[in-house]
C-alpha cells in the first residue's frame, strides 16, 4: 500500500499540468522534501505514519498547489517575452520586406521557426514556445491549402475523363493529408490546453492571419495567378503581424489571467477589423459582429477543450 | 485572529526577501531554507511548504536564483538553489527600501508626535 506522502504525490500530478522536465523535477523535489521532512520528525520522536502525515499537511491541497505553482509560471521576463514576439515580427519582415517569395529567404525562415519550436519542446514548453509553435503550425495548415488545391485540380481532370494514375495519386495523397493535418493541430491543441487552455489560445493565435492569407490567395486565383493581388497585400499582413508580435509581448509580461485574456480579444478584433478591411470592405456591421463571434469562438475554444482534457 | 492576519499579510509581502536573504548565505534545498527561517527568526517565521516552492520557482522564473541537484555527503540528491547576479541586485533594492520603510513605520507607530 503506498505511503501518504506516494499517494500525494499521486493526487498532485494530474493537477500540476507544469509539462516535461520541470514537472518531473518539481515531483522530485517535493518527494526529496517529503524524505527530509518526515526523517526530521521521526528524529524528534513522532511515529512514522503521523510523520509522513503532517510532511504532507505543510504542502496543502494538491488543487491548490498545482495552481500555485502554474500561476509561478505565469511570470515571464522581458527576454522571454520579447523571444515569444519573435516569429510574429519574423512573419512581419517576410512580408513586409516581400522576400517571402524567395525560395532561400522562406526556406532559412521556415527552418528557423521548426528549429526555435523543436528548442522549446525540448526545454519543456516554456511560455515563449507557444507563439513559435503557432507560427509552426502555419506550415501544416498552408500545406492543406496545397492540398485543397491538388484535390480540386485533379478532381477537375477525373471528372473530365482524364483519370490518369497521376490525378488518382494526387486525389489519394491530398484527401489523406486533410485528416493527418487536422490530427496534428488537433492533438497539438489538446496537449497546449491540458497544461494551460490560454496557452493553447495563443497557439492558435497565427492561424486567422493565415486564414486571411489563404482566402486572399484563393480570390486571386490561387498561389500562381494571385502573385500580383499578394503583392500590394502583403504590407497589410506585415502590419497584422507586427499587431500580433505587440500582442504576443503583452500576453507573455502580463501576470493577470484576465489580462492576457483581453490581450487576446483585443487583438483578434483588430484582426477581424483589418481582415474585413482588406478583403471585404463592402461588409456591414452584422458581417463584423459575426466574423468576431467565430474568430473569438476559435480562439477562445481551448477553454472549452481543457474542461475535457 | 487580527495579529494572525496581520503576520500572514507581512509575511506574505515579505517571503521572496527572507528566502533571498537566506540564499544569500549560503546554497540551499528547500527543507533546509525552512528549517534556517525558522531557526535564523527564533521560531517566529514560519513559511509552508505551499508557500515556499510556488515563491522558488517564481523566483526562479525571474532569474533571481538558480536551482541545481547536487549530492549531499549522504549520497541523497537534492536541489540547491543559489542567488544569481540579478538576485543580489534585487536583494540590495528590497533591502533598502525595507530599512526606510521599517524607519518611517516606526516613527509613525512610536513616535508620531
Amino acid at each position: 500500500m503506498p505511503s501518504e506522502t506516494a499517494r500525494y504525490v499521486q493526487r498532485l500530478k494530474p493537477h500540476l499540468r507544469l509539462g516535461g522536465a520541470l514537472e518531473s523535477d518539481f515531483l522530485r523535489e517535493i518527494e526529496a522534501h517529503m524524505e527530509d521532512r518526515v526523517a526530521s520528525l521521526v528524529a524528534r520522536g513522532v511515529p512514522e505514519p503521523l510523520a509522513r502525515r503532517r510532511a504532507v499537511q505543510g504542502f496543502g491541497r494538491p488543487r491548490t498547489l498545482a495552481h500555485l505553482m502554474r500561476q509561478a509560471q505565469l511570470t515571464t521576463s522581458w527576454r522571454e517575452a520579447l523571444l515569444g514576439a519573435a516569429p510574429f515580427a519574423l512573419l512581419a519582415a517576410l512580408l513586409g520586406l516581400q522576400v517571402w517569395q524567395i525560395p532561400a529567404v522562406a526556406g532559412a525562415g521556415s527552418a528557423l521557426i521548426i528549429g526555435c519550436t523543436l528548442y522549446g519542446l525540448w526545454l519543456g514548453r516554456p511560455a515563449w514556445f507557444y507563439p513559435w509553435a503557432g507560427v509552426a503550425l502555419l506550415m501544416p495548415v498552408f500545406a492543406g491549402y496545397l492540398a485543397f488545391a491538388v484535390l480540386n485540380a485533379e478532381l477537375w481532370n477525373v471528372l473530365h475523363g482524364a483519370a490518369t494514375p497521376y490525378a488518382l495519386a494526387g486525389i489519394a495523397g491530398a484527401g489523406l493529408y486533410f485528416p493527418i493535418g487536422l490530427l496534428v493541430v488537433a492533438a497539438s491543441v489538446l496537449v497546449a490546453a491540458r497544461r494551460d487552455w490560454l496557452d493553447a489560445s495563443m497557439l492558435l493565435s497565427p492561424l486567422p492571419i493565415v486564414f486571411v492569407w489563404i482566402i486572399e490567395v484563393h480570390r486571386g486565383g490561387g498561389l500562381l495567378a494571385a502573385d500580383g493581388s499578394l503583392s500590394g497585400m502583403a504590407p497589410v499582413l506585415a502590419a497584422i503581424c507586427l499587431c500580433a508580435a505587440a500582442a504576443a509581448f503583452v500576453f507573455l509580461r502580463a501576470t493577470s489571467r484576465a489580462v492576457k485574456c483581453a490581450t487576446l480579444v483585443t487583438s483578434a478584433l483588430l484582426l477581424v477589423l483589418a481582415a474585413t478591411l482588406l478583403i471585404d470592405p463592402s461588409g456591414g456591421v452584422m458581417t463584423l459582429g459575426g466574423r468576431a463571434v467565430i474568430l473569438l469562438a476559435f480562439l477562445l475554444s481551448p477553454a472549452l477543450v481543457a474542461r475535457h482534457a | 485572529m487580527i495579529r494572525g492576519n496581520y503576520l500572514t499579510q507581512l509575511l506574505k509581502g515579505n517571503t521572496d526577501v527572507m528566502i533571498l536573504s537566506l540564499l544569500e548565505r549560503e546554497p540551499m534545498y528547500g527543507h533546509q531554507l525552512m528549517d534556517q527561517l525558522e531557526r535564523t527568526s527564533a521560531g517566529f517565521f514560519h513559511v509552508s511548504e505551499g508557500t515556499l516552492y510556488p515563491a522558488l520557482y517564481r523566483l526562479a522564473r525571474e532569474g533571481l536564483v538558480r536551482g541545481r541537484w547536487s549530492k549531499l555527503p549522504t549520497g541523497q540528491e537534492r536541489k540547491f538553489y543559489t542567488l544569481t547576479r540579478k538576485g543580489e541586485r534585487r536583494l540590495a533594492e528590497c533591502r533598502s527600501m525595507w530599512s526606510g520603510f521599517a524607519a518611517a513605520m516606526d516613527l509613525v507607530t512610536t513616535h508620531g508626535d
